[in-house]
């Protein structure tokens, strides 16, 4: 009995032993409990992700205006983006986003994960400064630095000024390189506490006797560092990799308030484009495309981001 | 007699449970939205209504010009909106069409004036046969030039320029008197700015932008008029006769050079002529039409229609405000006197165009004036992503016209064919 319910339990896709019929009826209503108490989960999936994408689909295959007469029109949605320059901007505005922030958000969150690791005095005070930015809600954020700088009275400008680095107030907003460097800065400290927290459960989670073992074995702190501690850390990597892609790929709030898509629609990210297309020129269902099409983007990026930083032992 | 009683009592308390807009002891309580282009003027429009209807009390929501179209359309779509809007006449074939908008046909009709209407406006109020706004206030496009600065450079400022070329010729001598003067300016990152004034001088050559019926429209960006026009403005702005501003000006600040009495000719509206009597007395103006190519004028009819959302529970007294705010008495005190176009021909040329030169000029130009037509009035043309903003920027400031003109025009098409 306690022997069949067992292998029923750990092995229940064997095939070829097939379980009499009381061990039957047991499995069925383990895997009817089982489905009673994912069901909640199942149904908010279902009711805010899978009902929704589907929608949005469906809405992308048609002509759908904010306003009046849905029509069907098919792929048309999808074949306009490929004449749609701002789409191709805002796309390559959107990687090169992402593709400056990453790195940044990796090597610096891994140094002040590396600072504050260990317990010393004063540590608990600089890990919070650098987690704190993180609660901050991204509208808040920038609209704190939209103001500090603001040529006119912003903090940043005026400490640049007293320090003599600049004689007169400098146009953040004016330049795309200055714009862009300007969110960067801006997201940087918001977000790099929370890199900095990953990396810290990832670096308390390595055993300190492997660093013991390495330092017996007379590997320097590089060595340690590069053939230890980075090799242990690649789920950590991967993880911090990952979410800090989608997010700079769905980056909106920052751009929409800080720069506005200034100078001249050149920090113009595809969600904000998204945005402008369905609520500024009632193009629903193109705009249901591009989120179409940019999803199944994340959805490539994040599986090969997958697949290169897989574990070496599964491989 | 109680039957009506008892429906009008319910039309109130739904109207209340509504919160959309009250109507209690007698008084029906309307809300008028309008962009913010208006306020010099429409908050005495609703103050002398509401004066004179006891009954009727008027709520006026003055909208930011860049945010109308947004706020107002998803708060119709979302079943919020105002009784009443007045609405850019670009915007109103895309309003007209969505079917928000209740269909004034047959009582406008009625009017014993409505031949008087600028057609134009009528036209861009029209969709499929039916008409959903009446004119409100009329605008329209005119070259203003500072009358000093043209003598100063030896100019007859009783002669002005009637062809491009002649354009560029005055810009270059009043330019070359030095002190920092120069020709000519336009906004060269404001899509609305630029359809005003710039689009004039395409129609006034022959051109035109946009071709088809509203549901099968093309761009018609490849006409040579547009490459000439646009080759026009790069020659003013490749002989440094444009002050620097202008490729970043997004509109807000396009008054400034023309009113620091350095510029010599800007073209703007009716309404650029009380912004400019009461910021910069002292630039002595005159106006002329804007001139084709090689002769010819032309110019946009612009302006707001008035409307009724269809999901107004005021009906009547919504008509009634439209009514009385196109009577002739209403547009000559409340519009003409203040220096807006009335949008009645028997208004506009007993009582407006006698005032002055420049009244009679804009009328003139009203009447004879043209708009765009299109659904897709604020993607293809306002929008500061959209394809005219993109193409003016690449081809006048940067010289590129031919690559210009072909990505706006693929892009036009893009934006005519998706949705």
């Amino acid at each position: 009995m306690g022997a069949i319910a067992a292998s029923g339990r750990s092995m229940p896709r064997r095939a070829g032993s097939r379980p009499r019929g009381r061990a039957r009826t047991l499995r069925r209503r383990r895997a009817l409990i089982g489905l009673l108490l994912v069901s909640p989960a199942l149904a908010f999936v279902g009711v805010f992700f899978f009902v929704p994408l589907v929608l949005m689909i469906w809405m992308s295959l048609h002509r759908w205006p904010l306003l009046g007469h849905t029509s069907w029109i098919g792929l048309g949605n999808y074949a306009a983006m490929g004449s749609d320059p701002v789409w191709w901007r805002s796309l390559g505005f959107t990687v090169e986003y992402t593709a400056i922030i990453t790195p940044i958000l990796i090597v610096v969150g891994f140094g002040l994960a590396l600072l504050v690791r260990r317990r010393r005095r004063g540590v608990g005070f600089f890990r919070t400064v650098f987690f704190m930015p993180y609660v901050i809600g991204f509208a808040a954020a920038s609209y704190m630095f939209v103001w500090l700088i603001n040529p006119g009275v912003g903090l940043l400008d005026k400490t640049l000024q007293a320090l003599g680095v600049t004689s007169a107030p400098v146009q953040w907003l004016s330049t795309r390189t200055s714009a862009l460097f300007a969110v960067v800065l801006m997201i940087v400290w918001k977000t790099v506490g929370f890199t900095m927290l990953l990396f810290m459960g990832g670096l308390q989670g390595i055993p300190d006797d492997v660093h013991e073992a390495a330092s017996v074995d007379g590997a320097g702190r590089w060595t340690t560092m590069r053939r230890v501690t980075l090799p242990l850390l690649r789920r950590t990597i991967a993880l911090t990799v990952i979410l800090a892609v989608v997010g700079s790929m769905l980056a909106f709030d920052q751009f929409y308030i800080v720069t506005n898509g200034e100078p001249a629609n050149q920090t113009l990210t595809v969600v904000y484009w998204i945005y402008n297309s369905s609520f500024v020129n009632f193009q629903l269902g193109y705009g249901a495309a591009m989120s179409v099409v940019l999803m199944v983007i994340l959805m490539i990026i994040t599986a090969a981001q997958l697949y290169l930083l897989r574990d070496q032992t599964e491989r | 007699m109680r039957r009506a009683l008892v429906i009008a009592l319910l039309a109130g308390v739904l109207a209340a449970g509504c919160g959309a807009s009250g109507s209690g002891n007698g008084t029906t309580t309307l809300t008028l939205w309008a962009r913010s282009d208006e306020s010099a003027f429409i908050a005495g429009v609703v103050n002398a209504f509401n004066h004179s209807h006891p009954r009727i009390h008027i709520k006026l929501t003055i909208i930011p010009v860049n945010n109308f179209v947004q706020k107002f359309g998803i708060a119709v779509a979302g079943g919020s909106g105002p009784d009443l809007a007045s609405i850019d006449v670009a915007y109103m074939p895309l309003f007209a069409e969505s079917g928000v908008l209740a269909d004034l046909t047959t009582r406008a009709h009625r009017l014993g004036y409505f031949s008087q209407f600028d057609r134009s406006h009528i036209n861009n109020s029209t969709y499929d046969g039916h008409l959903y706004g009446l004119p409100f206030s009329g605008d329209a496009s005119v070259l203003f030039y500072n009358t000093a600065l043209f003598r100063a450079a030896g100019l007859n400022p009783n002669n002005p320029p009637r062809t491009w070329a002649q354009i560029v010729q005055d810009a270059e001598k009043v330019t070359a008197t030095g002190h920092g003067r120069e020709g000519f300016y336009f906004s060269g990152d404001c899509g609305g700015c630029a359809v005003f004034t710039f689009l004039p001088f395409i129609w006034a050559s022959g051109g035109n932008i946009l071709e088809g019926s509203p549901a099968a429209q093309h761009p018609t960006l490849t006409e040579p008029q547009v490459a000439s026009a646009l080759r026009f403005y790069h020659e003013l702005w490749a002989k440094h006769l444009v002050p620097a501003a202008s490729p970043s000006d997004s509109g807000s600040t396009q008054f400034t050079p023309f009113e620091s009495g350095k510029v010599a000719m800007f073209s703007t509206g009716g309404f650029g002529v009380q912004t400019l009597h009461q910021d910069a007395p002292h630039v002595p103006l005159a106006a002329t039409a804007l001139p084709g190519e090689n002769g010819g004028t032309s110019s946009f009819a612009g302006g707001d229609a008035i409307a009724i959302a269809k999901s107004s529970h005021h009906q009547q007294a919504a008509w009634d405000f439209i009514e009385w705010v196109t009577s002739a008495a209403v547009q000559e005190r409340y519009f003409g006197d203040l220096g807006v176009i009335p949008i009645r021909r028997d208004v506009a040329y007993h009582d407006y165009a006698p005032k002055n030169k420049i009244y009679r000029l804009l009328a003139n130009e009203l009447y004879a004036g043209k708009a765009v037509y299109s659904v897709q009035e604020n993607a293809l043309i306002n929008d500061a992503t959209g394809p005219w903003v993109t193409m003016l920027d690449d081809a006048v400031f940067s010289g590129h016209i031919e690559s210009a003109i072909h990505t706006a025009q693929s892009a036009m098409s893009s934006i005519l064919r998706r949705g």
